[in-house]
């Protein structure tokens, strides 16, 4: 049997879902992960032993605060939440993310390339 | 200590907590025991360790970071007051405002004097110069930067003055040539000026022709006495040739 293909998160995307998936409501590192987890449809996983450094980075630069609460099963928890810096990186790295997604797109999509346009 | 006691304290407790929802969440799926689950959990997550590790070293530089802000809003906060009781203390009782203020003012006499060096040593006024750097060396109020720097022009025009450009500037002056009755040697003053300044003369006439039309014109009878028919006049004419 074969494992499931689960494809490695690009460089750098990480933060970008990170701060998308808390923006949606403040919640705890587990709850982050399977977050992503559901909004990708089972495709994409953060790995954990990631996943906690990158949130902590982004709680160093102020992208987010962090509060420890009761969670719904009762359990105390480390709520993330994200700020008003945190709001605005998330919309910067969007249009950055649009903007490559768009080139690559082009790329990927180019099926002959123009005469005389290289070399 | 404590701070970052308790900051390995919530990092502990935040991985366990989510290895612990991830068992949960693992046994529910699978429905594997709570052991097998928790196997998996740690599987999962990779060295435990290594992300605790990684985890406090990011907050040891935040902590950092924030002291560091720290330290400069204080050294920010104690300049301003000393500026500010600086500002407050009355004309005259203050032991600093005037020592502040004569530096400014013994600053600003430095650098007139300097630029004043400079711009003459720019237009190539030697004599001028020399008699001025004389000053500035004897002045012992000037600092010691600003009386070298006085001497290294004393040196330099020392120097322009033992140019033979200037010798032969010099002797041309001793002349006294009315200009105005001799525009043919128009071309003479402007290579001696040139050749005086430093400015790069023209290649047309060669120190010969000069050193010719120079002893012509001292040749010339009368030439130290009296104006005459050539254009030698006794008088110096500092409006022409100055």
């Amino acid at each position: 049997m074969k494992p499931p293909r689960t494809p490695d998160l690009l460089r750098g995307t990480l933060d970008m879902m990170l701060l998308k998936a808390i923006s949606l409501g403040p919640m705890h590192g587990h709850g982050v992960a399977s977050r992503i987890r559901v909004m990708s449809g089972d495709v994409l996983d953060a790995q954990e032993g990631s996943l906690y450094p990158a949130l902590h980075r982004l709680l160093t630069r102020g992208d987010l605060v962090a509060e420890w609460k009761q969670s719904d099963s009762n359990r105390r928890a480390r709520f993330y939440r994200l700020t008003a810096a945190g709001r605005r990186r998330l919309n910067r790295e969007q249009s950055m993310w649009a903007d490559m997604r768009n080139a690559i797109d082009c790329v990927m999509s180019t099926r002959r390339l123009p005469q005389g346009d290289i070399g | 200590m404590i701070g970052r006691r308790n900051a390995r304290t919530e990092i502990d407790e935040e991985i366990m907590d989510h290895l612990a929802r991830e068992t949960e969440r693992i046994a529910a799926e699978v429905g594997s025991t709570p052991e097998e689950a928790r196997e998996s959990a740690l599987q999962r997550f990779g060295e435990v360790e290594h992300v605790r590790l990684e985890c406090l070293s990011i907050l040891r530089w935040r902590r950092w970071r924030r002291t560091q802000t720290k330290v400069a809003c204080l050294l920010l906060a104690a300049g301003a007051v000393v500026a500010m009781w600086i500002a407050a203390q009355p004309r005259g009782q203050s032991r600093i405002q005037p020592a502040v203020t004569s530096a400014v003012i013994r600053q600003s006499a430095d650098k007139r004097v300097e630029s004043h060096l400079y711009r003459l040593k720019r237009h190539g006024a030697w004599d001028e110069l020399f008699a001025a750097s004389d000053d500035a060396m004897a002045n012992r109020g000037l600092p010691a930067p600003t009386r070298a720097y006085a001497v290294m022009c004393q040196i330099e025009a020392r120097r322009a003055l033992l140019r033979p450009e200037q010798k032969m500037w010099t002797r041309f002056e001793s002349l006294h040539v009315d200009l105005s009755q001799r525009p043919d040697i128009e071309w003479l003053v402007r290579k001696l000026r040139a050749g005086r300044t430093g400015a790069t003369p023209t290649k047309r006439r060669s120190s010969v022709d000069i050193t010719t039309t120079l002893l012509s014109l001292a040749s010339v009878p009368g030439s130290r006495r009296g104006s005459d028919s050539t254009g030698v006049c006794r008088r110096r004419p500092r409006d022409s040739v100055g």
